[in-house]
């Protein structure tokens, strides 16, 4: 189960790692962790929003900060958007992973 | 690969990029709106979502890294201060408006109450629901024992309260779930925080009795203990208790330790209303702080 719905589809894992394991001090690793999430969660939302009709934007938004966990999420977006939305997640994330590896130079 | 020692620029750029998706996010007309009661955060939302999962005792399913230990902690002076404000404010506000005694509510009554409650915990309680109300809505709520979920299920299995035992037949709806294997978190939080309704007296019921009991079966419904403001979101989950008992609820045992009556008699007076919530977005368990969407 994932604390938020997206993150199995996400390689947050590995950036996670890479950024413990860098020689930074604590307090910068902790600040890049959260801008790494921040820039995933962002990105995920924009890109599901600009693709999910209109009408369902708000009971989306509710439901994703009333149960982050919540697997029926993606089977909501699976119905309303289309049922390959988990590999365009996926491919979405790679591509803003990709980019904050290039900002962190690793 | 490198090891970086400084990170700075990277954090300096990594803000910029951040800043950017902020703004293009907040450009949808929704977003924007919503974004003004919520957060963006996304550690905000790892954090609640942490609360909610360890609340059903389902943290340990996690398979994902949490990023909880690198970020800083919330202050739980600062939640059980927002938690002990609402109970406060919603036994203040409830205290001089709700009847002391099993009853049905009257129409300015229902609505005094259900205004506090939206004001109070954001939620919309409702005394009468899709033209559906039932012979109480304030009344004596026991203790009940934990319901099988499955047909292989024990009283081993459920992770709390395991002081209450288990009941030996089955719940009104069956089971929960049909198999082990078919189980489901929603089956295992219905289980948890459910609740307990004469529908069986309702004057209607027999005639009624497919439409009624499709309607209440797991309708969610909010149980407040006005004596000390707790609340907790629940499913109708059996029907009793037989009138003779002197009580007109039941609740689970995480639900009577919810509203604190799960010790002594464990019994009490409770408000005990339907939530309009068609999109099914408020959460069972405890509802200590204003539920903000």
């Amino acid at each position: 189960m994932s604390i938020i719905f997206y993150d199995h589809l996400t390689p947050r894992d590995k950036i996670i790692v890479i950024i413990k394991e860098s020689k930074a001090p604590e307090n910068q690793k902790g600040k890049a962790l959260q801008l790494v999430d921040d820039i995933l969660h962002q990105g995920l939302v924009d890109f599901i929003l600009k693709q999910l009709p209109e009408k369902h934007h708000r009971p989306f938004l509710k439901r994703l900060h009333s149960m982050p966990y919540d697997p029926e999420i993606l089977t909501m977006l699976k119905e309303r958007i289309a049922d390959d939305i988990e590999d365009r997640i996926k491919e979405e994330a790679d591509r803003l992973v990709n980019k904050v590896r290039q900002e962190l130079g690793l | 690969m490198t090891p970086k020692t400084d990170l700075s620029q990277a954090i300096a750029n990594l803000e910029k990029q951040s800043q950017k998706l902020h703004k293009e996010l907040l450009k949808n007309k929704t977003a924007k709106k919503f974004y003004t009661r919520s957060t963006l955060l996304a550690h905000t939302l790892r954090e609640k979502s942490s609360q909610l999962l360890a609340g059903a005792g389902l943290i340990g399913t996690i398979l994902a890294t949490p990023m909880t230990s690198d970020i800083p902690p919330v202050h739980s002076s600062s939640v059980t201060a927002s938690a002990l404000d609402t109970q406060q404010e919603l036994l203040k506000k409830l205290a001089d408006i709700t009847p002391h005694r099993p009853t049905d509510l009257e129409p300015d009554q229902a609505e005094k109450i259900e205004k506090v409650i939206k004001e109070t915990l954001g939620v919309t309680a409702k005394a009468t629901l899709d033209d559906q109300s039932l012979n109480h809505q304030v009344g004596y709520i026991g203790y009940e024992q934990h319901l099988k979920r499955y047909p292989s299920d024990s009283l081993a299995q459920h992770d709390a309260e395991q002081v209450a035992g288990i009941a030996p037949g089955l719940g009104a709806w069956g089971y929960f779930a049909q198999s082990e294997s078919q189980f489901t978190t929603q089956d295992y939080l219905r289980e948890k925080y459910y609740s307990v309704a004469q529908t069986l007296y309702l004057p209607n019921w027999n005639a009624d009795f497919k439409y009624l009991r499709d309607w209440y079966q797991y309708r969610k419904v909010l149980v407040v203990n006005p004596a000390n403001g707790t609340a907790v979101v629940t499913v109708i989950g059996d029907a009793g208790p037989a009138e003779w008992t002197g009580k007109q609820f039941g609740g689970s045992p995480e639900v009577m330790e919810a509203l604190d009556l799960h010790l002594g008699p464990r019994k009490g007076l409770v408000l005990f209303l339907f939530i309009d919530d068609p999109d099914d977005m408020v959460p069972l368990g405890p509802l200590n702080q204003p539920f903000n969407l």
